[in-house]
């Protein structure tokens, strides 16, 4: 693999049990910083739990357990003095269903920064929800509706919503589990734009169930399959060389 | 079916026809059975506030008499009751022998006529002017509820009795009034003199104790059952051990709870019995599985989604189920919480094992000292055969459904509210 960039992520023998069943077993990935990672394989392929690895949200749930080393910046993640919650604050995330507070759009963004007392001033927190609103692509449809209750807007809006809540917070890092899904086309197009745009600030990675979402927006594309990572590569050259006779069939439709 | 369908030009086979008949007439079927047990539930629910209505809505009002008596000062005695009797004797112009007497003191309220003669004593001589309830036989006699017409074995009232009440009324010295002290009497021998002072203040100390101990404690359990006790292991399977009990503990008769807390409050803490602070204990118990079970259906109903969110973006545990699982859960959880308190407001059985059955005739002060509950006034006054207790009694389930739904009231009040500031 030829990289210009630095890496932000590595994880080594990344394994993910849910109770008795293993969902992510022995994975190696190096995930470059300022790009755009995919993640893509069939249903239950353990992408979403590999995306779920980056940020700890596995340890929210009950059974799961993570084995394995993964290090952001060089810093295990996993080590015992790490704080989940200081490493979300560092690493947001956008889920599959938009899932806005039920409270107004000036809060939903405002929550995070609160959180952390990112905004000493009501005027800076003013500032802090203007910047993550424009930098989702919402700004201009919402800022004379700030007031009004987040779960009054389009799902589309909605999404980009919850991105803007997760950038709010300032971190390095977005993960995206199948952002696109519940979206119609013409929102997804503007999702993927903003990706473009966000990719020159943050590392990203995205899951998604869609091959072509994953060529047109990332660099790097990772092919799993039944919990292994099969094949993780340059965006254009694993779609159009794969070196593994499984993403071949994978991308040429053949399953999944 | 005619052949009618195959006649006419028709969208679909005579068998698909035939079946849409079929599900039609099930779909029919279905809302009448529907309809008719909405009627039948409507129907009884309106005969049971009926017949209560119609036996308990007099006892509001009550019958005074006004009398002037003459209580003269050589025919006095110590005896309260007989000089008493010599005056409404002198009143109607009878002899006094002791079994006309005995029929005087029977029309009024002779225990709170004797109480104002007493009052009095210094003014003996004069003529003495006094308004008394009349005794519950009478104040029956001129509610309409004493027949004339049958024969006098088989009324409380004699012929003669009934000519001095019929006396009375011409004269115009009764008067029917709101009957007071069915709220500020405790409970009492004499039916006219008894009211639900000591049950009602006894209910609302049991009901504010109850609630003050289970409250906190039945939302408190539920938050941690739902967000933070362990769900694996040895610790979840604890876990679910304890919702299991939780929701045994539910379905265990209310009696049970008071045969705990007489042997626990009672036996082992030695407090005293029929106080409402053991009352409110042992309700409290009652009360905690009902708000757990209605806290965690709640709490549950809130998507993940949202504290998932929330924990992605780095709140704690603490703040994510604080910030926005317990808000969005808060109405559901008062409406579960306020049907709670309204069953301990209801619970007769487990009151009786602690003792709250005692005859009480002081009002307490403080929920250290004896009283009833209104429930338990109930069942005392609706085990005397006078017609007067089965009024009263009737009277103090009004006030009870009053009470009650005064608190659903203010629950669905207060969950509209929290409900509107959630949607902002």
């Amino acid at each position: 693999m030829v990289e210009d960039k630095p890496i932000k992520f590595s994880g080594r023998c990344v394994s993910v049990h849910y109770g008795a069943s293993r969902a992510l077993h022995n994975v190696d990935i190096d995930i470059p910083d300022r790009n755009v990672t995919a993640l893509i394989g069939p249903s239950g392929c353990g992408k979403s739990s590999l995306l779920r690895v980056f940020n700890r949200m596995n340890d929210v749930i009950s059974n799961a357990r993570v084995t394995g080393e993964v290090r952001m910046d060089g810093i295990d993640i996993y080590a015992p003095d790490v704080d989940p919650v200081l490493l979300r604050a560092r690493v947001g995330m956008v889920f599959q269903k938009p899932a806005p507070f039920p409270r107004s759009v000036y809060e939903n963004v405002a929550y995070g920064p609160r959180l952390h007392g990112l905004a000493r001033t009501k005027a800076r927190l003013d500032m802090l929800v203007e910047r993550s609103l424009r930098r989702a692509g919402l700004w201009d449809e919402v800022k004379d509706r700030l007031s009004m209750p987040a779960p009054g807007l389009s799902v589309g809006q909605q999404q980009r919503l919850v991105l803007a809540r997760s950038l709010a917070i300032d971190p390095d890092v977005i993960l995206m589990d199948e952002p696109a899904s519940s979206l119609d086309p013409i929102a997804t197009a503007r999702l993927e734009a903003l990706i473009e745009e966000l990719k020159t600030r943050y590392c990203i990675i995205i899951v998604t169930h869609s091959m072509a979402q994953a060529a047109r927006i990332s660099d790097h594309t990772a092919f799993l399959h039944k919990g292994e990572l099969i094949e993780f590569d340059q965006t254009e050259r694993l779609f159009t060389n794969p070196a593994d006779i499984r993403t071949q069939d994978y991308i040429t439709g053949r399953f999944g | 079916m005619t052949d009618a369908p195959h006649e006419k030009a028709s969208i679909a086979s005579l068998a698909m026809t035939r079946r849409m008949h079929r599900r039609r007439a099930a779909e029919t079927r279905f809302r009448l059975y529907g309809r008719a047990s909405v009627i039948f539930s409507m129907a009884a629910l309106g005969w049971l506030l009926l017949s209560i209505a119609a036996t308990g809505l007099s006892a509001f009002t009550q019958h005074w008499v006004d009398l002037d008596l003459d209580v003269r000062a050589e025919s006095a005695t110590d005896n309260d009751r007989r000089r008493l009797a010599d005056a409404l004797a002198g009143g109607f112009g009878v002899q006094a022998d002791d079994a006309v007497r005995q029929e005087l003191l029977a029309l009024v309220s002779a225990s709170a006529a004797t109480d104002a003669l007493a009052r009095n004593a210094e003014r003996s001589g004069a003529t003495l002017r006094l308004t008394v309830p009349v005794s519950d036989q009478a104040d029956q006699y001129y509610k309409g509820r004493v027949d004339a017409s049958r024969p006098a074995a088989q009324r409380r009232l004699t012929d003669r009795q009934i000519a001095w009440l019929d006396r009375w009324a011409d004269e115009e010295q009764v008067e029917r009034r709101f009957n007071r002290g069915l709220f500020v009497n405790p409970d009492s021998r004499d039916p006219e003199r008894a009211g639900l002072a000591s049950a009602i203040l006894g209910s609302v100390m049991i009901v504010l104790i109850a609630g003050a101990l289970a409250l906190p404690v039945g939302i408190g359990a539920a938050i941690y059952l739902d967000g933070f006790a362990p769900q694996t292991g040895w610790g979840g399977r604890l876990t679910r051990a304890l919702e299991v009990n939780i929701n045994n503990l539910a379905a265990v008769p209310a009696i049970v709870f008071g045969l705990l807390g007489l042997a626990v409050f009672i036996n082992v803490f030695g407090l005293a019995r029929s106080i409402p602070l053991v009352g409110g204990l042992v309700l409290a118990l009652r009360m905690f599985p009902t708000i757990v079970i209605a806290s965690r259906a709640a709490l549950r109903a809130v998507p993940d989604s949202l504290t998932d969110s929330a924990l992605s973006l780095g709140a704690s545990r603490m703040q994510a189920v604080f910030n926005h699982k317990v808000p969005i859960a808060a109405p559901a959880m008062l409406t579960g919480s306020i049907i709670g308190m309204a069953q301990a407001l209801g619970e007769t059985a487990p009151l009786l094992m602690i003792g709250m059955v005692a005859f009480v005739t002081a009002v307490p002060e403080s929920p250290l000292d004896p009283a009833t509950a209104l429930p338990v006034q109930i069942f005392l006054w609706s085990g005397s055969a006078e017609a007067a207790w089965a009024e009263r009694a009737s009277a103090a389930i009004i006030v009870l459904l009053a009470v009650l739904m005064v608190i659903n009231g203010v629950a669905i009040v207060l969950r509209e509210r929290l409900q509107r500031r959630r949607s902002l």
